[in-house]
Parts: structure tokens; C-alpha cells; sequence
């Protein structure tokens, strides 16, 4: 069959305008075609990007997906996931403590190119930090968008009845009052984790560990002998093992984070020494039996000084991904100042990494609680102030080293062992581990 | 027949050795191979061959050597109260009794139940103040608020618990299936003798059922630790490893601390344990059955 001349310009002229119509697209809608998986967990953050993501994707033509899970499978599996090179998934939650597990090997996409070619991203306005921390070998791995530290939840009205009006300097201190309360009929005095892993009870009593004048190791990085079962490390342990067996709710001695934050919220302890960005939870209005006497303190310290929690959180993209630009732009996008901004008043989530928002009058009118007893933001800056970036040591082998140090509190409270004996093994273990890992000859 | 007649058939059972082959034995010696390497999943470079050095290490961790205990507590003590209580469940069904066939369909439904949902039932059984246990407290006035997974002793005790009742239907079952092909002649001439129930059974049932017995505690005992979903629920290993097996304490290793060859290094050590345990009942079985099928 023969066309006629006319008919094939007209074609022509039509495919032309299909390919610049679709050109056009593309330029307008980069990521096109691209289908992004994340990998995270189910937190309030995941789930407030989760519901703003269609603006990225109306944006850029991608199409993300998320893979949430609760917080210690989502560690898990993003381990299988990024050691063994998968290219399943494109961007993976990571604490900032587990960057060089990761990055030692290869298996992050390093940041720095595509945060200097976006206009606008202003990366001076993070916490130093926070930023710092998801960086390996001069590398930024990763974009953090949460600041974990603790802070001392406590009840005014309820330590006022048993005659103190602050809340404690030190873990001694802190003894001292449970201790009054207890006698005085108000008891439980607190809740604690109590989980044996680097997230929970540990996650807790490094704190105790590094007031007291210890430390995970002699002198990092030069050093790397551990220092487990020092006589500081043994005294945190006991001071560890009085709170939650003497003052502390029954079930502490398996209680995650969620069973302290109910306890706190329904009234039941005087006071907490627990995540900072729990604060909306905890005083979460449907729910909060403690909406207007809740004080806010930086945890307490010992002997050596005050050293509250510190990690960041935050996103990464792997090395194996297959659309890692897309990925990259994705959580930069999510890590920009009108996106946090955005989720920060107009959801609980507060953990901000960004200091424009920490200064932004509009978030501490909706997240500065004030009931008399401190003041939330200010005592969450001093707590973060006062946090040690060596909290958990840079190492890939920190997970397992502190999981081995959980099992040994665990053993203690429990009373399978005493303080020295379970440390004394922790230390034992943690040596072979040292010495296989060539840290230690 | 003899063996020069059996060349032939060869060429029929060689896909069946040859499967099986690939997916028992090829995994048991990669699983060795692994054990004998340093591999470091966070860090660059290539495995290092480093011989016996992984199991010097485990042969040093104190973690193993608590895993290795509770691993013999739940082994043996589950096995034993399936054991014991399958043999009573089974010679109680045995009786013509109104309702035994409808209690048999129940007394199955505890092995059909997946084990992770098993473990969170339990899970929810338990929870202090506010479980099943707590309302069967309540019931007798006693006070069943404390929370039994925080003691390792009782958490332990749930964990074995809850694997004799997973486990115990099944073994009834193949205990009762042995039951049935006793004779009643040999019942009736008991009766008849004045024997009672339990002498008929001590006397009867048990000599005729020993070989059952063996086999089936043999098989209970390599597939008692299959209880993994259980504990990963229910416990999670804890507190402070009371509840903690090795083949929990080789996937914390694999998958949380991405050891893979300390992982392989501690299943081929348990694998070896076992079989030098069970290979002489397995062989005893065998031959056995070797006979009977001649």
C-alpha cells in the first residue's frame, strides 16, 4: 500500500512533536520512569514523608516506595540488605553510629557532589553534629533529619511532695530521690529501658558509664583496649542495676523505649530519663495524664560532667543502587528546610536537625512546653550541647560490642551475675572481638 | 538378588542421591567451608582463609557456652514431658470413650498452629495483669501480675512450656498410630489375668511401643530447637540469655552482626554435637527398618 506524500510529512511532523512533547517531560520531570524503594522504619518522621511524598513525585516523575519496619527489624534487615551489596532497595535509614559499619566497605553512595549541586540545600544550617557524624573518611554518607539525646521527663508537683524542687544533677542524686519518694509511698520513682542491645538499656547507661569517668575504650583512636569492666563501668552498672530493680516499674528489665513512654504519659512513674523526641508522645493530648506539670532537664551526670545521649538518624543511599542520583535527590528533598519545616508544625515530630528551625519562633511556640518546671527546647539544646559524638564508637563492630555489654546488664539485674563478674566477661568477649578485628594485638 | 542385578537400577535412584546431595549435604559443606574463613561483610577486601580459628574463639566466648547449656535445657527437658505426656494422651485416646474422636482433632490443633503464632498466643497468655493467666489467677484468688518473662528462670520455664505443648500432639499421634496396631487380644487376656489399666499398658503398650519411642524421641530431639519462631517472639533470647539456644545465637550473629562465618562456625559446631549424639539411634533405626523391610 502506498502512502501518500502528505500523509508521511504529517507523521513526521507529529513523531517530531511527540519526541519534543516527551523531551520536554523529561527535563521537567527528571526521575521519570524511576521507581525509588526506601527502606526504614515505622517512626513519626517516616510516616509524615510517607504522606508529603507525592509532591517529590508530582515533582520529579519518580515513583517511591517505602518498606517500613518496626525499629530493630528495620536495623536488621538494612544490615543484610547494604553488607551483602542489594540493589532491592535505594535509600536505607542508618544511624549515624553504624555509618562506618557501612561505608568501611563500600556500601554507601557518598552525598558531597549532590548537595553542592543543589541550589538552596544549605548544609551549614545543620547541626555540625549531626552532619558530622554521618560522615566516614571525609565523606558525607548520609543526610541526618533526627537528633536523638534524653532528657529528664519529671513531675513537679510530684517531687515537690516529697520535698525536692528541681530536677536531680546526678545519677546519685537521682538515687537519693527515688529513694525519698519510695519511702514516702510514691513509688515507682522512674522506668528505664531495659532491652539487652545498643539501643536500649545500653542507650542508657552509657551516660551512667561516662559520668562515672569510664570510657568504651583506653584512648580512641589510638588505644583500642577496652575498658568494660573498669571500676566506673562497674559503679554505672550498679547504679544501673539499683534504679531499675529498686525504682523502676515492673518489667523494666525488658521495657523498650514504648513502655517508658507510657508509663510516663499515663502518670505513673515521677520521672524518666528518656528520648527527647518522645516529648509529643508523651505529652500527646488525647492521651497525656501529664499535660502541665511536666519539667524538662538535661539527664542528669557524675563525677566526670554531664554526658547526655547522642546519635543522629538519618537517611543514605547505597552504593548498589541503581537509581542513586534519584535516590539522592529524594532525600534532599525530604532534609530541605521547607520540608522539615513543614512536618515539624504539622506533626509531633520535633527531633530537627536544622537550626534555622530550632530558631524558627513558630516551633518553639508549638513545641517549646512550658509548664513551669524548664523549659522543653531550651533543655533539649543543653542536652545536646552537652552530648560526646563518641557516645558510641565510630566502629563497624560497635553494634555487636554493645549488644555484648546489654547481655551483661541484663545479667546483672536479673542477678545471674554480679556487676564485676558480667563486665569482667563483656570485657573478655570484647577483647577476642578486638583482636580478631585487629584493633588489639 | 544380587548386587550385579542392581547395576541397572542405578540409573533411577541417582537423581533422587543427586538431589539430595545438593540440598543437604552441598549446604553442610559450604556452611564448614565458611567456618574456616574471615570474612568481614563491613569492611573491603576478600574472605581469609584462617583454618581452626573460629572455633578456638567459640571454644573462648562465654555467650556460647550459655547457649550451649540452654540449649540442652530445651532440648531435653521439652522432649522428655512430650514424651511422657504424648505416651498418656495417646493410651487415653486409644479408649473407646465417648468423644475421643473429637478430642483428637483438638488435641491436634496446637502442632497445626504456625510456631511465630504460637508464640505470640503464649505472648498474650502471659502479658502481667492483663493476660489469660492473670484472669486464671484472678479465678483461684491467687495473683498472677508478675511478669514471667523478665526472671530467667520463668521465662526459660514459658519457653518450654510452650514448645511440650506445640510439640506433644504430634508425638500422641505417632504414639497412637504404634498403639493401634497392638492387638486386643493381648489387652483382653490381660483383663481376663486381672490386670488393671495401667499394668495392661506398663506391660503391654510400653514394650510394644519401644521402638516408637526411640525413633520418634530421636527425631523430637533434632527437631526440638525448630522452636526458633517461638523464642524469637516470646523472648527474643533474653532476659540476659536465659532463653538464648545456639541456633538463635548463630542468627544474631549472621544477621545482627553480619558474622557470617562465626555463624557457620557455631551451626557446624551444634550440627557435629548432634549427630555424634543421635548417629547411633539413627543408625540402630535404619538397620531396623533395613530388616523389617526384608
Amino acid at each position: 500500500m502506498r502512502i501518500p506524500t502528505t500523509a508521511r510529512l504529517l507523521a513526521a511532523v507529529g513523531v517530531l512533536a511527540g519526541l519534543a512533547a516527551t523531551t520536554a517531560l523529561a527535563q521537567d520531570k527528571p526521575y521519570e520512569g524511576v521507581t525509588l524503594r526506601v527502606l526504614s522504619t515505622q517512626q513519626p518522621w517516616d510516616a509524615e514523608i510517607e504522606k508529603r511524598v507525592a509532591a517529590f513525585e508530582e515533582e520529579t516523575g519518580a515513583d517511591v516506595q517505602f518498606d517500613l519496619y518496626a525499629f530493630g527489624q528495620a536495623v536488621q534487615k538494612i544490615g543484610v540488605e547494604l553488607s551483602t551489596g542489594s540493589p532491592a532497595y535505594d535509600v536505607f535509614f542508618l544511624e549515624a553510629s553504624d555509618v562506618p559499619r557501612y561505608a568501611a566497605a563500600g556500601r554507601l553512595a557518598p552525598f558531597d557532589d549532590a548537595i553542592a549541586a543543589m541550589e538552596g540545600f544549605d548544609g551549614a544550617d545543620f547541626i555540625p553534629t549531626t552532619l558530622e557524624a554521618f560522615k566516614y573518611d571525609g565523606k558525607q554518607m548520609g543526610v541526618p533529619y533526627f537528633a536523638a539525646t534524653q532528657l529528664n521527663y519529671w513531675r513537679g508537683p510530684v517531687l515537690a511532695e516529697a520535698g525536692f524542687d528541681k530536677a536531680p544533677e546526678t545519677f546519685e542524686d537521682m538515687l537519693s530521690i527515688c529513694k525519698a519518694l519510695k519511702e514516702k509511698g510514691v513509688a515507682p520513682c522512674t522506668a528505664l529501658r531495659g532491652k539487652p542491645n545498643t539501643s536500649e538499656n545500653v542507650w542508657y547507661w552509657t551516660q551512667i558509664m561516662l559520668a562515672q569517668g569510664g570510657h568504651w575504650v583506653k584512648d580512641y583512636p589510638q588505644d583500642m583496649t577496652p575498658t568494660l569492666n573498669s571500676p566506673e563501668a562497674v559503679r554505672a552498672t550498679e547504679i544501673y542495676a539499683e534504679l531499675l530493680n529498686d525504682y523502676s516499674i515492673p518489667g523494666s528489665v525488658s521495657a523498650g523505649y514504648d513502655e517508658v513512654v507510657v508509663a510516663m504519659q499515663q502518670g505513673n512513674i515521677a520521672m524518666a530519663i528518656e528520648g527527647a523526641p518522645l516529648a509529643g508522645r508523651i505529652l500527646d493530648p488525647e492521651l497525656s495524664k501529664v499535660q502541665g506539670e511536666l519539667g524538662f532537664a538535661p539527664p542528669p551526670g557524675g563525677p566526670a560532667g554531664r554526658f547526655a545521649p547522642f546519635n543522629a538518624q538519618g537517611w543514605a543511599v547505597g552504593a548498589s543502587s541503581k537509581n542513586a542520583e534519584a535516590a539522592q535527590a529524594f532525600v534532599l528533598w525530604a532534609t530541605s528546610k521547607e520540608t522539615v519545616t513543614d512536618v515539624t508544625l504539622n506533626s509531633s515530630f520535633l527531633a530537627v536537625t536544622r537550626q534555622s528551625v530550632w530558631n524558627d519562633p513558630a516551633f518553639t511556640e508549638k513545641h517549646g512546653y512550658d509548664f513551669g518546671y524548664g523549659e522543653f527546647t531550651r533543655a533539649y539544646a543543653q542536652a545536646l550541647a552537652d552530648g560526646d559524638p563518641l557516645y558510641r564508637l565510630p566502629i563497624p563492630e560497635f553494634r555487636a560490642v554493645g549488644d555484648r555489654v546489654g547481655l551483661a546488664l541484663q545479667e546483672v539485674v536479673t542477678g545471674r551475675r554480679s556487676a564485676q563478674d558480667a563486665l569482667d566477661a563483656a570485657q573478655a568477649d570484647t577483647e577476642r572481638m578486638f583482636r580478631r578485628t585487629g584493633y588489639i594485638d | 538378588m544380587s548386587v550385579s542385578s542392581n547395576k541397572g537400577l542405578w540409573s533411577f535412584i541417582l537423581p533422587t542421591f543427586l538431589t539430595l546431595g545438593a540440598i543437604t549435604v552441598t549446604p553442610i559443606l559450604a556452611t564448614f567451608g565458611i567456618s574456616l574463613l574471615y570474612i568481614n561483610l563491613t569492611m573491603p577486601g576478600p574472605p581469609m582463609f584462617v583454618g581452626l580459628e573460629n572455633y578456638a574463639e567459640l571454644m573462648a566466648d562465654s555467650r556460647f557456652w550459655n547457649s550451649a547449656v540452654v540449649t540442652a535445657e530445651l532440648i531435653f527437658i521439652p522432649v522428655a514431658a512430650q514424651i511422657a505426656i504424648g505416651l498418656l494422651l495417646a493410651m487415653v485416646l486409644k479408649e473407646k470413650l465417648a468423644g475421643t474422636r473429637w478430642m483428637r482433632m483438638a488435641f491436634l490443633l496446637p502442632a497445626v498452629i504456625p510456631p511465630a503464632v504460637s508464640g505470640l498466643i503464649w505472648k498474650l497468655f502471659i502479658v502481667p495483669g492483663a493476660g489469660g493467666l492473670a484472669w486464671l489467677g484472678g479465678v483461684f484468688g491467687a495473683d498472677m501480675s508478675l511478669d514471667l518473662l523478665s526472671m530467667p528462670s520463668s521465662a526459660l520455664a514459658v519457653v518450654i512450656v510452650a514448645s511440650v505443648w506445640t510439640g506433644t500432639p504430634f508425638v500422641a499421634l505417632l504414639f497412637l498410630s504404634s498403639l493401634e496396631s497392638v492387638g486386643d487380644d493381648q489387652y483382653e487376656a490381660a483383663r481376663i489375668d486381672g490386670a488393671s489399666w495401667f499394668q495392661s499398658h506398663w506391660h503391654i503398650s510400653l514394650p510394644e511401643l519401644r521402638p516408637a519411642i526411640i525413633t520418634v524421641t530421636v527425631f523430637r530431639i533434632l527437631e526440638a530447637l525448630a522452636i526458633f519462631p517461638i523464642i524469637f517472639v516470646l523472648t527474643g533470647g533474653g532476659p540476659a540469655g536465659s532463653t538464648e539456644p545456639v541456633n538463635y545465637l548463630a542468627y544474631v550473629n549472621g544477621f545482627e552482626y553480619l558474622r557470617v562465618d562465626y555463624a557457620a562456625t557455631i551451626i557446624v559446631s551444634f550440627f557435629i554435637v548432634m549427630m555424634a549424639l543421635c548417629a547411633p539411634f539413627l543408625v540402630g533405626i535404619a538397620r531396623r527398618e533395613a530388616k523389617e523391610a526384608r
